[in-house]
Order: structure tokens, then C-alpha cells, then sequence
């Protein structure tokens, strides 16, 4: 560890794990707004046919809007931000993983964004695209408005099917008032002006005794985001559980900022496709996770660079955790 | 004939052969052991579209 690291090593290593799940939490929900979709789209044309065509023009401009036009004016420009990753003054530059992959995503997603947007006929320009995006998306929130206690139960369904979560444990919501929760108060100018801008919320919550997941955004595609998000992160909680209180606390300090979502958003896509393809088909979804969740920080980040770098022996890992699970 | 008292062999049946003990249930992924006090991670949102109408009331306030 550098020697420029303000942190001591143990708490370094819990920081370190908890942004790795932050990555994991993001890169899944990121991962199923571009596509989700056509999962039900016999569901969706039957309440309005213009819906999947709406949110095929949505989705990859609002990805897009990560990248260029107003969220990088206000945030900050991504390039320069993982350019600049083993900088201190970085969040992530003494994250293993990141401080090593994390450029190399950031080029793969800006790279697959920009083509998906090509392939459709979207400008990649920041004005055009502000636009753009703002006229599909009114456009979208007219169609579904004779619709929204049906979508919110689809939302529901399509996270139950991909995760084997139960509906119970569900709470989905599409409004145009999506705060909810209690997020601490970002620390720079540019997170207090974006946390106004928010569109949807996910997480976890305590209802009757039971920690359940909570979602509310805009629009439909986002309500999804927000539920696999909510339910990655119940997932992670059986790692974060087993913390003393001191080093939870200081964990949360160091880990749940509004700013570092931007950038976890922008890779997260392309993070979660190379999460997906290690993980050995007998296991579930939710139990890999699971397993990812209760590794040790040096086996987290073990497997995150074996994720890249050699394939099969991240598989091997996770096999392994699930056989040491079953004994 | 007088009744012939039955001895009974004070021989006491032999239990019934135990279950074998069931495993400890496997923690849910959706079930965390979670502490009850500790507070729970904030909501993360999401912000695809900039909303410039609203950046413009947040800047006015």
C-alpha cells in the first residue's frame, strides 16, 4: 500500500471491499437498464406498443448523458477523472482494482455506448443528445402514465425472475418524487447540485422487521435499475453485517458518496458483463453474489483481477466458495 | 385352572432408529444476518437525464 494512503492498511482493505461491492451493486443495475426490456416485451406491447420503441431511444441516451452534455459539465469530465486515477486526490487511486482497470473499462464503455448509439442514429453531442433525451423521455412518461400500477408490478416481476427474490420483499414505486431515505450531505458543490437532479433511488430498508428493498424513479426502465440495485446491495449486507461498529462507520465515511456513483455508473455496465461471464452456470445469480460478498478484502480483490486477467480461475473461486457454503 | 401369571421379560423395546440430524439451514441471500442497530446503508440514485429545470431552482435557492 502507498505510502501516501491516509488510511492504515486494515481499514484501507475494508474501504476497498466496500467500493468493489458499491462497483458490483451499480455495474448490475446499470447492466439491466440497457436491456431489460425486451425481456417482457409481449407485457410491455400489450399495454402500449410504443413503450419498447420509447424506451430503445431512452435508454442509450440516457447512458449516453454519463459521458457527454450536462452530467459531465457538472460532475466533471470522465476522461479526465480515470486519467487521473493514481492521483491521491482520485477516491479510487488506492483501490487495486480500479487504480488498475478502471481506465481500461471506462474506454470499453465509452467505446460500446458510443456504438450502440451510432448503430441507432444518435448524435454523440452533448447539446443534441440533452435534448434528445429529454424529449424521449417525456414522450415515454406519457405512454406509461395510463400504466403505472402494471409497471411497477412488472418491474417486480422481471427482478424476481432474474435474481429469485421474492415480490414480497419488493417495494417499487414510479413517481416524479423519488426521494426517499436519508443521504448524507455530499461534501463538494458539484454533488450538492447533482443530488437535485436525481431521478430515481434504490436501496434497502427496514419494513416490519425485515430488511426489504426499496425503489422509486421516473420512469419504468429506471424503476428496474433502482430494484436490481436495492437488491444487489440486501446481497452485499451479509458481508458489511460482520464489520465492528468503528470500522463500519469509518467504511460508510470513506465509501457512500453521491460523487463516486457517477463514475462507478459509467463502468459498472462493462464491469457486470465481465462479472457475468465467470460466473460457473450451476450457481445462481444471487448465490455468486452471495459468495462475493463474504469473500476477505485480499480474496475480493483476487478474484476482481482474476475476472480480467484469467477468466477460469475466477470461476474456479466462486466454485469453490460454493462448495465450502454447501459443506 | 388357576391363571398362570404372565411374566413379562423386563426387556424394554429397542428405540426407534433416530433421523439423522438435518443441517443447519443455509443462509438466504435475500435473509442477511444484519445487526438490528446498525444503521443501514444510504440509497444510491441515479440522474441519467439533467434536469435542468430543477439545477436552475437549486441554484435560485
Amino acid at each position: 500500500m502507498s505510502s501516501l494512503d491516509p488510511l492504515p492498511a486494515h481499514l484501507r482493505q475494508q474501504v476497498n471491499r466496500r467500493l468493489s461491492l458499491n462497483l458490483l451493486i451499480q455495474g448490475a443495475a446499470t447492466h439491466v437498464f440497457l436491456t431489460a426490456h425486451h425481456l417482457i416485451s409481449d407485457e410491455l406491447n400489450a399495454l402500449d406498443v410504443g413503450l419498447v420503441p420509447a424506451y430503445d431511444q431512452l435508454m442509450p441516451r440516457a447512458h449516453l448523458g454519463y459521458f457527454v452534455g450536462g452530467i459531465p459539465l457538472l460532475l466533471g469530465n470522465p476522461k479526465k477523472f480515470w486519467r487521473r486515477i493514481n492521483r491521491p486526490s482520485n477516491p479510487f487511486c488506492f483501490h487495486p482494482f480500479l487504480s488498475k482497470y478502471g481506465p481500461q473499462l471506462a474506454r470499453e464503455a465509452r467505446s460500446s455506448i458510443f456504438e450502440k448509439c451510432r448503430d441507432q442514429g444518435i448524435w454523440i453531442n452533448g447539446i443534441t443528445n440533452e435534448i434528445g433525451v429529454m424529449k424521449v423521455y417525456l414522450s415515454a412518461l406519457q405512454k406509461e402514465l395510463p400504466h403505472i400500477p402494471t409497471l411497477e408490478r412488472l418491474g417486480k416481476k422481471v427482478c424476481s425472475d432474474i435474481y429469485g427474490i421474492g415480490v414480497d420483499q419488493l417495494n417499487a414505486q414510479i413517481t416524479t418524487t423519488p426521494a426517499w431515505g436519508t443521504v448524507r450531505r455530499p461534501e463538494t458543490w458539484r454533488g450538492r447540485m447533482a443530488i437535485h437532479l436525481m431521478i430515481g433511488w434504490g436501496g434497502v430498508e427496514r419494513r416490519d422487521g425485515r430488511i426489504g428493498v426499496t425503489a422509486k424513479a421516473s420512469t419504468w426502465p429506471l424503476l428496474l435499475h433502482e430494484l436490481v440495485k436495492g437488491t444487489v446491495e440486501l446481497i452485499c449486507l451479509h458481508g458489511l453485517g460482520r464489520l465492528e461498529d468503528d470500522s463500519f462507520d469509518a467504511v460508510m465515511n470513506h465509501t457512500e458518496h453521491l460523487e463516486y456513483e457517477f463514475p462507478m455508473i459509467q463502468i459498472g455496465g462493462e464491469f457486470f458483463k465481465k462479472f457475468l461471464a465467470v460466473l460457473p452456470r450451476e450457481i445462481s445469480l444471487a448465490q455468486c453474489i452471495l459468495h462475493v460478498a463474504n469473500f476477505a478484502p485480499e480474496q475480493l480483490d483476487q478474484f476482481l483481477v482474476q475476472m480480467i486477467d484469467s477468466p477460469n480461475r475466477a470461476t474456479d473461486l466462486l466454485r469453490n466458495a460454493d462448495e465450502k457454503f454447501n459443506e | 385352572m388357576p391363571d398362570t401369571p404372565t411374566i413379562e421379560p423386563d426387556v424394554k423395546p429397542a428405540p426407534a432408529p433416530s433421523a439423522p440430524p438435518k443441517p443447519a439451514p443455509k443462509p438466504s441471500p435475500f435473509e442477511p444476518d444484519y445487526p438490528e442497530t446498525r444503521p443501514l446503508p444510504q440509497p444510491k440514485g441515479i440522474s441519467p437525464i439533467a434536469n435542468w429545470s430543477e439545477l436552475d431552482a437549486t441554484l435560485q435557492r
